[in-house]
């Protein structure tokens, strides 16, 4: 089954904000025993939040922005699915919440599910650690792997002094009927050699058409690209060169304390990042090429759980915000990650400055205060700059008031891990490599 | 090359533990009652040259080292102005004792600030003064000259902290309390005066106001009012943490746990530590201590860890070739923008019996240098020692200093054609006190008595 990114985007209404903030924050401090609800129960869940982005006051004169509800749910098959299993399970919840935002429907189940649908705004760009693996296939490896470590706990001493092969039988006749793991998603196996032959293709076709092999008319539009390319990078310059990065220095802010308050107190963190788009259609179009770009590559090569050297996401997207209120558009951040906000800024600049300084340059916190200084989109600057990076993405933060994570007890590495000891069970080829897993 | 612009503004703890030529060291944790007092003292060290700087090599006939440096709240009770204590990094404006600190460096049950016995609460710390001595009386009548110096300075003492019992193995390595060599891997530091060539690290790592491992890059210094950065130049932020260690208990578990499994005790702690008792690293088909040290290897020929195992101390607290990148180059690139330069000293007696535990306190006066406590010690601590899943791993922290989290007090001996693991087990080291300092270069320090 395939993981979607649900994002239900609604605007709150103004008197009752914080009725809901009320409601939501006890649930997300006591995220396993509350009352109102137990996220556990919802089979297709794997991460789920809820937060609000505060409404802002663009330019004078004109009308202040609403607040905006964000609900980030990272599912395994359709939203619609998901959306109706939640509401029979828990209709008081999401009548209660959505009670809270303009345009809510009324209790009725078949309306209040096509609200949220309606709302709903995926991804413009959507990564996933390990397409195809449900959540009940993450529970089921975790028992796999639990029942066979305790086998070699308890018996180790026999078990080491045979071979690779009459171990693998042991475990194998110890774990009775275990039903095999389900084939890896096409593009799992295949998008990486589909993806160098869309790049092959593409290069084919320009250089064979720039020296005419396949006609004047292709030739033509080679030449067409090659000159509105050239005219890109240069508008792309002139933008950069009148680009101001941001410079205000570190401070202890309540906001920042805020969002530190719940970080790095388990495994698991979520990174929440709402930033304004620098203004222009330039700007506006160059990040959704970006995103166009990231999704495919997300797609057909970082299908294993490394996204361009990053081995610590379980789920990421990125959303431009609906709407422009007084000219401003914002991109939304979303990232479900193992380790510490510390480790994870530090791998995106170790592993992926180009990615991510592509998406953020077009970026900034406000007038004047821009993503720092980068040249040729994502080519030099950036996110090198590892102190201003590190400061313009706290700076972007939001807390969360509600983060489900369904296994806070497994990593990106320890899941692929548990599924590569499953699939071994069923296979005798290098057997003394399969019992390193373990 | 990076060249420091003068030695004889850097303190000189950056470049040297005086391990060779001061025998004796004590750590003064103090508390300023009379900022007004202080400040002419702290003038007074500067001008008379007393804080010992780069410069001054020790030799022979060098009776005393002095070096000094100040917490947060040390900054705030010499009254600095709210722009300038921001200008601090935010861990270090937080503090040590802080929940979120805490909770990022595993200070949680028996480690946690509320039972330290200083660094919190009422016993937090403004002022570090370390004094090292050539020998036991020169040591006694300068620890009686400076402690009553801090009366007049409006000082009062929280706690002193004395470097104990030293011991050397036959390759000249100092022995911790375990019994293990140490400081054998501090990295050679580009620019440093005892670094030869061009160094492993970049200066800017441990000094601010110089090029940093990323891309030479300077690292956020602290200003001052109007001096601005070149108040932060030639200084940097200084860690320090008493960690008692059970040497009784390591050793009575170690002889047990490896009876249970049929391998001998050192196997089994050298596994943990991920080095012999020399210091030799643990190589695969490897079961005895080789007894020569040699410190290049870089991981890439033992990648499973069944020599070195992936979870064991050395490895977590420098991955170096292994892990952290596609190649070994990269992995290593990323290693070394976390480095810490340790100049801490063991404190206590040598336990005599290692399995019969005497009652007394012993352990190890941790001290760091970092330009960025974030980056460097707090990240080494978190994502590498206390982290469950490092290098896949899934439900083990440090074996030999992690935290007091009983349920990944569990660590697994990678192997062939099977890894064993050890379940279950206490504890061995134990978070006493700790706080964040900063240490500023001389004429800071000048700078700060004059304000």
């Amino acid at each position: 089954m395939q993981q979607n990114p649900m994002t239900v985007i609604t605007e709150i209404l103004p008197d009752k904000l914080k009725e809901l903030e009320d409601y939501l924050g006890p649930i997300g401090t006591d995220i396993k025993n509350n009352p109102v609800i137990k996220f556990a129960d919802y089979q297709y869940l794997h991460y789920c939040t809820f937060f609000v982005i505060p409404g802002d006051h663009p330019s004078p004169g004109s009308s202040p922005t609403p607040a905006l509800l964000a609900f980030e749910a990272n599912i395994d098959g359709t939203a619609k699915q998901f959306v109706n299993d939640l509401i029979a399970k828990n209709p008081e919840f999401v009548n209660k919440v959505y009670g809270c935002c303009a345009g809510y429907p009324g209790n009725d189940a078949g309306q209040l599910a096509s609200f949220l649908l309606t709302n709903d705004h995926g991804a413009n760009a959507f990564y996933v650690a390990h397409p195809g693996q449900t959540r009940d296939t993450v529970y089921r490896q975790r028992d796999i792997r639990q029942q066979i470590e305790t086998y070699i706990d308890a018996n180790r001493d026999s078990l080491a002094t045979q071979d690779p092969a009459a171990i693998h039988a042991a475990i194998v006749q110890q774990l009775g009927n275990i039903p095999k793991p389900e084939n890896r998603p096409f593009l799992t196996l295949y998008g990486d050699k589909l993806f160098t032959g869309l790049l092959w293709t593409l290069g084919l076709v320009l250089v064979g058409g720039f020296f005419g092999f396949f006609g004047p008319f292709v030739e033509f539009l080679v030449v067409l690209a090659l000159v509105a390319a050239v005219v890109y990078l240069l508008a792309l310059r002139w933008h950069e060169m009148r680009d101001k990065q941001d410079d205000t220095p570190w401070v202890k802010t309540k906001e920042r304390e805020a969002i530190q308050r719940v970080e790095d107190r388990q495994l698991q963190n979520h990174l929440t990042s709402v930033i304004e788009i620098k203004p222009g259609a330039f700007r506006f179009y160059t990040l959704k090429i970006v995103l166009a770009a990231i999704n495919l590559v997300a797609k057909l090569v970082a299908t294993k759980g490394n996204l361009s050297g990053i081995v610590t996401i379980h789920f990421a997207r990125w959303v431009i915000l609906p709407g422009n209120a007084g000219g401003r558009r914002r991109l939304l951040f979303m990232s479900n990650y193992d380790g510490s906000w510390e480790n994870y800024l530090g791998e995106f600049i170790d592993h992926a400055s180009l990615g991510l300084t592509a998406v953020w340059s077009s970026t900034q916190q406000a007038k004047d205060r821009g993503f720092p200084d980068t040249q040729w989109l994502a080519i030099k600057g950036g996110s090198r700059d590892e102190q201003r990076f590190k400061n313009f993405a706290r700076n972007s933060q939001l807390p969360e008031l509600v983060w489900y994570s369904a296994y806070t007890d497994l990593s990106v590495k320890n899941i692929e891990n548990n599924r590569h000891i499953h699939e071994g069970l069923f296979s005798t080829a290098d057997l003394a490599a399969w019992l390193k897993c373990l | 090359m990076t060249t420091i612009d003068k030695l004889e503004d850097v303190q000189g703890i950056v470049f040297s533990g005086y391990n060779k030529y001061m025998a004796n060291c004590s750590y003064y944790l103090l508390q300023i009652d009379d900022a007004g007092k202080t400040k002419p003292w702290l003038k007074n060290l500067v001008e008379q040259n007393q804080i010992s700087h780069g410069a001054d090599k020790p030799t022979d006939e060098t009776e005393n080292r002095i070096n000094l440096a100040l917490s947060y709240s040390g900054f705030e009770k010499l009254q600095l102005d709210k722009d300038s204590l921001y200008s601090f990094e935010l861990s270090f404006q937080e503090g040590m004792d802080s929940e979120h600190r805490s909770a990022l460096l595993g200070d949680r049950g028996i480690n946690d600030p509320s039972a330290w016995d200083w660094g919190s609460g009422a016993k937090r710390v403004d002022l570090l003064f370390i004094l090292f001595s050539k020998n036991d009386a020169i040591h006694n009548a300068s620890q009686k000259y400076h402690e009553k110096a801090f009366k007049g300075a409006g000082l009062s003492v929280v706690q002193r902290l004395d470097a104990g019992e030293k011991k050397q193995d036959a390759n000249g390595f100092t022995l911790e309390h375990f019994g293990f060599a140490d400081g054998i891997s501090d990295p050679q530091v580009d620019g440093f005066p005892s670094t030869s060539g061009a160094g492993e690290i970049a200066t800017g790592e441990f000094l601010l106001g110089y090029p940093n491992q990323y891309d030479g890059k300077l690292t956020k210094m602290p200003q001052l009012g109007a001096v601005g950065e070149a108040f932060g130049k030639n200084g940097t932020y200084l860690v320090l943490r008493q960690l008692k260690q059970d040497v009784g208990a390591f050793w009575q578990f170690m002889e047990e746990e490896a009876a249970r499994q049929g391998i001998t005790t050192d196997y089994l702690a050298s596994k943990f530590v991920g080095r012999w008792k020399s210091g030799a690293v643990v190589e695969p088909n490897q079961d005895t201590d080789p007894g020569k040290v040699d410190n290049s290897f870089n991981f890439t020929k033992d990648p499973h860890g069944t020599g070195c195992p992936l979870g064991s101390h050395i490895r977590r607290a420098n991955p170096r070739a292994v892990g952290l990148g596609a190649t070994a180059e990269e992995a290593l690139k990323v290693a070394n923008r976390h480095r810490i330069l340790r100049r801490g000293r063991s404190y206590g007696n040598f336990l005599e019996n290692p399995v019969k535990d005497d009652g007394k306190e012993r352990g190890l006066l941790f001290i760091c240098l970092n330009a960025n406590i974030e980056r460097q010690f707090e990240f080494v601590q978190h994502t590498w020692i206390n982290s469950v899943k490092f290098a896949g791993l899934y439900d083990e922290d440090d074996p030999l200093i992690g935290s007091g989290v009983a349920e990944n007090r569990n660590f697994t001996i990678q192997d062939e054609p099977l890894r064993r693991r050890v379940c279950g087990f206490q504890q061995f080291v134990t978070t006493r006190g700790g706080s964040y300092f900063f240490l500023p270069s001389l004429s800071a320090l000048g700078l700060l008595g004059n304000s």
